[in-house]
């Protein structure tokens, strides 16, 4: 049976019109999205060509090889702010770490404050974001310390519940003892 | 007569306790083994506990029947009164938007420290109740027709409130109400006991006072949604399995939790695709695998072990376009379907050729399915982040592997958090179990930013290659669909020396407890 119009349309995958000549463009799908990468070329020193597999990693979320694709576009362009940018957002995604990517975005976001002076201009947008992503690692900073206040409770809290038990039993045996 | 009422009382005042006692927790703390094992623990040791000081005060209680009447009453009280303390003490325990990799620790003190404060107490003084009626009886009848009336009493209490709570009370009434009105009738029957009944008969109200108040768990735990926000909870509902709650997110999203919630959804629904997302978008795979080098005109038959709402069914069927089909979903909780039905549903072009069966367990049924399917889901989780321990044995799998066709295809979805060290023990111990059948063709994907891998074994031939998959994956299909399926994101052939999981010797338990304590 063949699916109507109306399911086609569901299960198709929501993603940016992809453009033929469009480097940056992300395949149609994932069918092509992998068929891509067995073909990718991590190694290349073609910078559009590995900005485009970065984009295309993570935008995937196939951070692994996004990561080995910036570290390789750093060796042909140390300091690049670009590349940089992802680094830091990889840090997280992919290692799990807040305290560094904080850092490192404060870091960027300084250094690279004097190039956003252009409204609506890329890197203004780019420092935008950069901020958002910033609050966000305080955010979830906070949110971390709660957890671990959260587990140190958790780890006494037993213990002072039986302390209330043992007093309520205490309690209980002077309060039933008959007089005399 | 009435020393009787109040001993079988009792008894059935203890299993509510400790069966209703861990659906109260549930919805704070999960209801996973550890929360089991520790009520259990606690209210075994606080009727060991009661009864010996019941004993102890019997004989030299002037008037035991009074002083047990007491008891009762304050029991009573102590039941009504957790009702209202545990979400203040969840309150102070739980933090913010915790998730669920991060919560085992938090749920196994702050359950321990719960069961503690709010079950040990009644169960205490229930527990001294019988021993004091068993005194006052004895000068009559004697000790050991006193003891064996009164014990016989207890246990036909205990029986009832084992049935009657699970397959009675929690549905239709709900926890709150069923340990409210067990507190009433603890009440009541210590002022039975007491002989003043006129003169106190308010006091039977009393525990239903926090029936005035708005039942907090209702919001237990929820996800964020946006910058602080929180998502709108649809519905929430009891079963005799769990509680169930359906979230709904400013973008439309539905998600069918049950009992703890937090980030993790037992079935996901979204408005407009198809595809939702995680590890459902994987189960696209298992036709695609099965299929590679079968006659395209064969009609397809499958089985759907842990149905849910049926979130993998869109997926599957995008792989199976032009092809007929049917489907069996074998799903334990009746309420979780009905649930799906309604506020998660199916497509309607794809609701018929799927036939539910619900309340029947996944194993036993498999035995009633054709030796010929073409592939079988298995994605039953119990209590949230637990695979069923009968579903993870290496005769699960040889009985699965016998309903399969030449080239069929075993799919199971783990939930392995994101923890090398333990994940992959537990991994490892599924790969070679499901090896022990399947051979050497099993095949791990990791599903990008996400805690689960989905575990595929096929029978009798080998997986496609990554080339030869690319071209076999139905249009459309998610980014993290082929992101999963880049030969970076799999592992073939099972490990050489893992330990496998058995029905005599299952350590799955552990190596779960192992992977989300760490």
């Amino acid at each position: 049976m063949r699916r109507s119009a109306t399911l086609a349309a569901l299960l198709a995958v929501a993603a940016a019109a992809p453009a033929q000549d469009d480097p940056f463009a992300m395949p149609a799908d994932g069918r092509e999205f992998l068929a891509w990468h067995l073909h990718a070329n991590p190694a290349s020193s073609d910078w559009e060509y590995l900005a485009s597999q970065l984009f295309r990693y993570y935008q995937s979320a196939s951070y692994v090889e996004a990561e080995r694709v910036a570290r390789r576009m750093l060796e042909l362009d140390p300091g690049n702010p670009e590349v940089q940018r992802f680094l830091i957002y990889l840090d997280y995604w992919l290692h799990d770490r807040i305290v560094e990517p904080q850092a490192a975005a404060e870091r960027w976001i300084h250094s690279n404050a004097p190039l956003g002076a252009t409204p609506d201009g890329p890197m203004s947008r780019q420092l935008a974001e950069m901020e958002r992503f910033r609050r966000e690692l305080i955010a979830e900073r906070e949110r971390r310390a709660g957890v671990e206040r959260a587990r140190r409770r958790a780890r006494w809290a037993p213990l002072a519940a039986l302390v209330l038990v043992l007093g309520f039993s205490a309690a209980m045996e002077r309060c039933t003892r008959p007089h005399k | 007569m009435r020393l009787l009422f109040a001993a079988g009382l009792a008894g059935f005042a203890v299993l509510a306790v400790e069966i209703v006692g861990v659906h109260q927790l549930a919805p704070w703390f999960g209801a996973s083994a550890l929360v089991w094992s520790n009520q259990i623990g606690i209210v075994l040791l606080a009727m060991a506990a009661g009864g010996w000081l019941g004993g102890a005060r019997a004989r030299a209680t002037a008037d035991p029947v009074l002083l047990a009447g007491r008891l009762l009453l304050v029991a009573g009280v102590l039941l009504a009164a957790g009702v209202v303390l545990l979400p203040l003490l969840a309150g102070w325990l739980l933090p913010d938007f915790l998730r669920l990799e991060e919560a085992a620790a938090v749920f196994r003190g702050g359950s321990l420290a719960a069961a503690l404060l709010f079950c040990a107490p009644p169960v205490f003084l229930l527990a001294m109740v019988t021993p004091l009626l068993v005194e006052a009886r004895a000068a009559q009848q004697g000790a050991g027709r006193a003891a064996g009336d009164l014990y016989a009493a207890g246990t036909a209490g205990s029986l009832a409130g084992v049935f009657g709570t699970t397959w009675l009370a929690l549905p239709f009434l709900g926890v709150r109400v069923t340990l409210l009105l067990t507190g009433v009738a603890l009440v009541l029957a210590g002022l039975l006991l007491t002989t003043r009944p006129r003169r106190q008969a308010w006091r039977v109200a009393l525990p239903l006072l926090p029936l005035l108040l708005a039942d907090p768990a209702e919001n237990a735990n929820l996800p964020p949604d946006g910058a602080g926000g929180v998502p709108r909870v649809l519905r929430v509902q009891e079963t005799p399995y769990q509680r169930l709650r359906v979230l709904e997110f400013g973008s439309g999203e539905r998600w069918l939790q049950m009992n703890e919630g937090l980030d993790s959804y037992q079935s996901v629904w979204r408005p407009g695709s198809a595809w939702p997302g995680g590890y459902y978008d994987l189960f696209v795979l298992a036709p695609v695998y099965a299929l590679e080098g079968r006659d395209g005109a064969a009609a397809v038959r499958f089985w759907s072990l842990g149905f849910g709402a049926g979130a993998w069914t869109a997926p599957v069927a995008a792989a199976l376009e032009g092809r007929d089909w049917s489907a069996v979903g074998v799903e334990l909780d009746p309420g979780v379907v009905a649930l799906g039905t309604e506020l998660l549903p199916l497509h309607p072009e794809l609701r018929p050729r799927v036939q539910v069966v619900t309340g029947v367990d996944a194993r036993a049924l498999l035995r009633a399915a054709p030796p010929d399917l073409d592939f079988v889901l298995l994605d039953a989780y119990t209590r949230q982040f637990e695979l069923p321990p009968h579903l993870a044995t290496e005769e699960f799998f040889a009985e699965v592997f016998r309903h399969l066709r030449s080239g069929g295809v075993l799919a199971v979805n783990v939930g392995a958090a994101r923890r090398p060290g333990a994940a992959e023990t537990l991994l490892d111990a599924l790969r070679a179990a499901v090896g022990a059948s399947f051979g050497t063709n099993v095949r791990l994907h990791t599903v990008p930013a996400t805690r689960n891998a989905v575990l595929f074994a096929r029978k009798e031939r080998p997986f496609p290659d990554a080339a030869t998959l690319a071209q076999l994956l139905p249009e459309n299909v998610p980014y993290a669909v082929g992101a999963a399926c880049m030969p970076e994101r799999t592992l073939d052939g099972v490990p050489a020396q893992a330990r496998r999981f058995t029905d005599d010797r299952n350590a799955v338990m552990l190596a779960q407890l192992r992977l989300w304590l760490e």
